[in-house]
């Protein structure tokens, strides 16, 4: 079904059938020159590839984005303080709102780095929360909680800047708000929790698939965009390295590398694009990192499950943003539902990420299923499984120039600093495949902007 | 009791290396049945060092020594006080009983623990594996492979696959776990044993020699999940990976 009922939608399309058509060609050129590329590794091959949208935006009302904004917030600060509490007191867990067994059996939960306090006690600087909007009931519903390395924001904020110069007529006639101002949040943010130096964003490198976003967000935030071996810790600080030989001190880092490559001396050893000894400093509280190690335990699809409770036992209230129903197999009674109603559930291996590891119970075998179950039976910590939701498809513009309905979600981005900043924007995401309800950028998604529009006077 | 202890560590490169980034647990732990009363450790050449502690109260002294160099040595010395092995600490039990990268629990462990007839309380239990472990295993200094097939395809390995093996047997009997890393005297090796949480306390196990330990001089560096987590050395460096490990722990009595 296609979310079309909207007033914005008719104005959009007013607007886009005064506009030359060729100017769709124009704006593609822009996007090429500036390179937005998400890249793909593939059977070990390197695939430098454009990462591919559409001109038509997801529009968000007011209203919409009003609920959203607190909602994202109460999630984000929810989301936080189970950080804080189970590398800490573990109140959560000997409270029995959540299995202890269910956070300690977990590859995400990283003890060796229980006790560790971080800047400002934030620990999700940077999310990404994936919605979708329900077809039935019309309402928002939550997928993914993305709080380690979220990536996706200069995408829309690249092709914002370049649709505003090829069709300055839609910003004219309608109030789109303004979404250039993340870079500046971002940067507000590393200095709020800076222990003292230098704003450093830490880059896996050129090969990394969002190498694109690194730069661009360096660029406007005026932090410095480094690879691990421009980096050294030196007695118990981290220091950038700089062309004179001379050494900057850094006290905040925006890390875009997973925990198991940030550090080859206490994570994986083979790392080379990390910083040795750096998590020592970060436990001697000498440096911030964005955002903290350790994180997944807090975006593992399991613990998911049990966000709606932290809302209510952290805050006392009622969550804003409901989750979509999800059944854990680690619950006996939820593991016979699952077994027993595989057909229509999305059956997701909590380990795994980028739309790996999902599966539709209606598209596999007898076989398959059988397999399935199997695995599900032996290892229940592994496998949650969720019933499909009907979201709305946005149209798409193709070449030929007609539109046609694709599945499409939305990622939302905030950023904890003096306070939770949700950006006014998103990265919608849409499936190539008009049968596919698979969206994500690493199973070759493509990509729209998200226009929230602001209360007209 | 108290005991003087020396702890040498010695890592030797076949060549140079530079760069090296390291971040030793060496320092002895700290906790209800070890005080730690004096210590200084040295490292080569006067390198400095760093101290912090890691979210399971290991001590970590971290540094760096840049310059071309064949081996990094640590010499630590000091006083501590002992106490029988039983105590508790305010870490979760619960951390202890999931099954772990290197104590997991394979086909052949989960084969290995179907062939045992074991008793029924926590307690005889552990005794029984230990024990067990002690009489069919054998302890060789370069085994063929790493890791629990291997262990117990060949009934031989190496210190850490006897705590393994008893870790991952434990667990799977339902009784929280640990890896111990520390040394007694005079082993020319780490010495690692494990502790077992029973009856409200953790115990000392020593699978090598079959034993509860209760008052013989052990002393206890560090402690994890298993190995990966308390290893003595970590570090990072440019040049040849290869290098020989050296370790040489000294206990004496303190008769005063």
């Amino acid at each position: 079904m296609i979310e079309s009922n909207s007033p914005f939608y008719d104005a959009f399309k007013g607007i886009l059938n005064t506009i030359d058509k060729n100017r769709v060609q124009e704006l593609l050129t822009y996007m090429n020159t500036e390179a937005i590329n998400f890249n793909l590794f593939k059977n070990n091959a390197f695939i430098e590839r454009k990462f591919p949208f559409d001109i038509i935006p997801r529009i968000v009302s007011p209203s919409e984005f009003a609920y959203l904004e607190k909602g994202i917030q109460q999630r984000i600060y929810a989301l936080n303080l189970f950080l804080e509490d189970v590398y800490g007191a573990q109140k959560i867990l000997k409270d029995g709102i959540i299995p202890s067994e269910f956070v300690f059996s977990s590859k995400a939960y990283l003890p060796s780095f229980a006790n560790t306090s971080v800047a400002k006690n934030i620990r999700v600087h940077i999310s990404g929360i994936d919605l979708v909007k329900n077809s039935v009931g019309d309402g928002w519903v939550v997928l993914e909680d993305n709080i380690r390395v979220p990536s996706g924001v200069s995408y829309p904020l690249s092709l914002r800047m370049l649709t505003r110069k090829v069709f300055p007529e839609f910003f004219e006639k309608l109030p789109i708000q303004g979404v250039s101002d993340y870079p500046k949040k971002l940067e507000a943010a590393m200095d709020y929790v800076n222990t003292g130096g230098i704003n450093v964003i830490l880059t896996p490198g050129r090969y990394n698939s969002a190498f694109y976003e690194h730069s661009y967000l360096a660029k406007e935030s005026g932090a410095i965009l480094a690879n691990g071996e421009d980096l050294v810790v030196e007695k118990d600080k981290v220091y950038l390295k700089t062309y004179n030989g001379k050494k900057a001190r850094v006290g905040a880092i925006y890390r875009r590398l997973d925990d198991d490559a940030l550090d080859p001396v206490e994570f994986h050893p083979d790392s080379l694009i990390g910083v040795p000894n750096i998590t020592q400093a970060y436990r001697a509280g000498n440096v911030a990192l964005m955002n903290s190690i350790g994180n997944g335990i807090a975006d593992d699809k399991g613990i998911y499950y049990f966000v709606p409770a932290m809302i209510k036992y952290y805050m006392n209230e009622e969550p804003i943003l409901q989750n979509a129903p999800t059944f854990l197999a680690f619950f006996e009674k939820d593991r016979n539902h699952i077994l027993q109603n595989m057909r229509t559930l999305v059956i997701k291996d909590v380990a795994e990420a980028g739309g790996y590891g999902v599966v539709f119970g209606s598209q596999l075998t007898k076989s398959e299923r059988e397999k399935l179950k199997d695995a599900i039976i032996a290892e229940p910590r592994r496998f949650i499984a969720q019933e499909v939701i009907e979201f709305y498809d946005i149209e798409c513009l193709d070449e030929a120039g007609t539109f046609s309905p694709r599945k499409a979600d939305l990622r939302m981005f905030s950023i904890y600093g003096e306070d939770i900043f949700v950006w006014p924007g998103g990265l919608t995401r849409f499936a190539m495949d008009p049968t596919s309800y698979i969206v994500n950028s690493s199973q070759g998604g493509g990509f729209k902007d998200t226009w929230v529009l602001k209360e007209q006077r | 009791m108290k005991v003087n202890f020396s702890y040498d560590f010695t890592l030797t490169f076949d060549e140079p290396v530079r760069n090296h980034h390291f971040c030793l647990r060496m320092v002895p732990y700290t906790n209800a049945i070890q005080t730690l009363l004096a210590w200084k450790l040295s490292l080569n050449d006067g390198v400095p060092y760093y101290e912090t502690r890691d979210g399971f109260e290991n001590h970590l002294v971290y540094g760096f020594l840049g310059k071309p160099h064949r081996a990094l040595k640590a010499t630590i010395e000091g006083e501590i006080e002992l106490s029988p092995y039983v105590y508790h600490d305010k870490e979760p039990v619960e951390l202890y009983l999931p099954h772990s990268t290197l104590a997991p629990l394979c086909e052949d462990v989960r084969e290995f623990s179907r062939s045992l007839k074991l008793p029924v309380t926590d307690f005889r239990k552990a005794h029984f594996l230990t024990q067990l472990l002690y009489e069919q295993f054998r302890a060789i200094e370069e085994p063929k492979a790493k890791g629990l097939e291997t262990f117990l395809l060949y009934k031989e390995g190496i210190s850490q696959d006897f705590s393994h093996l008893l870790i991952a047997l434990l667990r799977s009997n339902g009784i929280p776990a640990r890896f111990v890393n520390g040394f007694i005297d005079g082993v020319n090796k780490t010495h690692t044993w494990v502790e077992a949480f029973m009856d409200g306390d953790w115990r000392g196990l020593d699978p090598q020699s079959g034993i509860f330990i209760h008052d013989e001089p052990y002393i206890k560096i560090a402690h994890g999940r298993d190995f990966s987590e308390c290893q003595i050395h970590r570090g990072s460096y440019i040049g040849k990976r290869q290098h020989i490990l050296e370790i040489m722990g000294r206990i004496e009595r303190n008769e005063q």
